[in-house]
């Protein structure tokens, strides 16, 4: 694994006064994708599981609509090079950008055509915050720089399969979701948990995944509840363990007591 | 009158049992911006200063360099209908800045505690703020969204359409600062910027390079300066 933050000269302020300091801060990497020869897009990222950042990406924007549309992916000479296994470029890679909330742009992609999600899976409320604990206990990157997202692929049984942290929430998703497909995971038997807030986009990579639940230690929007409801996906927000600790405006709250918020398709919860 | 911003929803709050309980969520609008009539983006906003938001967009992405290049702006029904004057000169994207600003560190921390008071942010804990300072002391815009980049959209068109002189103002924002916070800094002309958050070493370098002072992790009385630290005092 490269290493993910480095140390860099800066001044911090105590007391009233500057004084010369190191700060560890994440490290961010433009990483140029580049599909069947052309150009795609350039992508800021952490560094660390670039092929799985670009398998999921690509799937979630809808550009291939499963890994077995992938003739070949390769890192070369810092970027990334896709070769599709249809030699014209789908027609959606032209499809109009859209700005999204996290940053960047995201390819347009029309709701309608999401698949409903088909999944036996029930957790318990026990086994949500336990894989939202085990997130913040592996995000030692958050810890370290407090600028990072992460999010992590749970098994049914809560077990990780794979914790990821990096810059944008989409970015942390994009990276999960493409671990699994790699891997030829059965997406309607895992979860998802997420620091990040559950915006539109973000509920249409999970559902085009056909993960049937996501967490987040945060909200979720009006537009991402929607598609949500509209593709059976349960959606919990705010999950806050006791002991749990956010930074609010000036300072840091804890959690006294464990609540979280079930938004939709509550069945799946015990 | 239904809210642009928040709508009601139900949710199940399980704590030790499941309860039924409603709260309002932030809404997320579809703005579909058109350019001389041809599509040019759609953005995912919250729908508040619409109008200053794609003129900072425009303005930060250097489609737009002055207000004689606009000719019309209309935002109606989440549509915005852009007309550029068409001998508007050919954008050059700024690639330093020159700035003499230098703010006393006290004014910092107003400028990032200000734009903490967000009433949504209070109530759904969904959006982020930022907020435009002259000289570090007036607020010019205060602004929130679901993104902390159009959140410094909003701050920078409204900015832009009172003509404030950009190299005096300080951005401040509730977010994390990668990269692209500070290309859009550097594009509007703007040498601070103060946040709660953290930069990525990206962000440090190009601002570093260009002339941009990032003070990050602003919080109770402490901060940490990563790029040109003699423009706080």
């Amino acid at each position: 694994m490269p290493s993910a933050f480095k140390l860099v000269p800066c001044r911090k302020l105590s007391e009233g006064h500057f004084s010369r300091a190191e700060a560890s801060v994440i490290i961010e990497r433009e990483l140029p994708v580049y599909v069947n020869g052309q150009h795609l897009f350039t992508a800021s990222i952490a560094p660390g599981m670039e092929k799985e950042f670009v398998a999921g990406y690509l799937f979630g924007q809808g550009f291939i609509n499963g890994v077995q549309e992938i003739h070949s992916l390769e890192i070369e000479n810092d970027g990334v090079n896709v070769v599709l296994r249809e030699k014209t470029l789908p027609r959606t890679i032209k499809a109009s950008f859209r700005i999204v909330s996290g940053g960047g742009k995201t390819a347009y992609f029309k709701e309608s055509s999401l698949p409903k999600i088909h999944s036996s899976l029930k957790l318990n409320k026990k086994d949500v915050f336990r894989a939202m604990n085990t997130l913040f206990e592996k995000a030692s990157l958050y810890r370290e720089t407090e600028g990072v997202h992460a999010a992590g692929l749970f098994t049914a049984h809560g077990l990780p399969l794979c914790i990821v942290e990096d810059i944008g929430r989409h970015n942390t998703l994009d990276k999960a979701i493409g671990y699994a497909l790699l891997n030829k995971i059965d997406g309607s038997n895992v979860f998802l948990v997420s620091t990040g807030r559950m915006a539109s986009e973000m509920v249409t990579k999970i559902c085009r995944a056909g993960i049937p639940l996501v967490a987040t230690k945060t909200a979720v929007t009006d537009k991402g509840l929607e598609i949500g409801i509209k593709c059976g996906l349960t959606i919990i927000g705010f999950v806050r363990d006791a002991g749990n600790k956010i930074n609010t405006d000036m300072e840091v709250r804890t959690f006294d007591k464990s609540v979280m918020r079930i938004y939709s398709g509550a069945e799946r919860v015990a | 009158m239904e809210s642009k911003i928040l709508k009601k929803v139900d949710f199940i709050l399980a704590n030790c049992e499941f309860l039924r309980a409603s709260e309002r969520i932030v809404k997320e609008t579809t703005l579909t911006i058109n350019v001389n009539g041809k599509h040019f983006a759609i953005a995912m906003i919250l729908a508040t200063l619409e109008k200053e938001f794609v003129i900072g967009n425009l303005y930060t992405q250097g489609i737009i360099q002055s207000a004689a290049d606009i000719t019309s702006l209309t935002v109606k029904n989440n549509i915005a209908e852009v007309t550029l004057s068409e001998n508007k000169p050919r954008s050059e994207k700024q690639q330093t800045i020159a700035s003499g600003l230098k703010v006393r560190h006290e004014d910092v921390f107003k400028c990032v505690r200000a734009i903490l008071k967000s009433e949504v942010f209070t109530e759904t804990e969904a959006v982020h703020s930022a907020g435009l300072f002259f000289d570090g002391k007036d607020a010019v815009c205060i602004a929130e969204d679901l993104g902390r980049h159009n959140a410094l959209d909003k701050v920078i068109g409204r900015g832009f359409l009172q003509g404030i002189d950009f190299s005096r103002a300080l951005a401040s924002s509730t977010g994390r600062q990668p990269s692209e916070m500070i290309y859009k800094c550097l594009h509007a002309g703007i040498p601070i910027i103060a946040t709660k958050g953290v930069p990525t070493t990206l962000a440090i370098e190009i601002a570093e390079k260009a002339g941009i002072t990032i003070a990050g992790l602003v919080r109770g009385n402490a901060m940490t300066v990563y790029s040109h630290p003699e423009r706080i005092v």
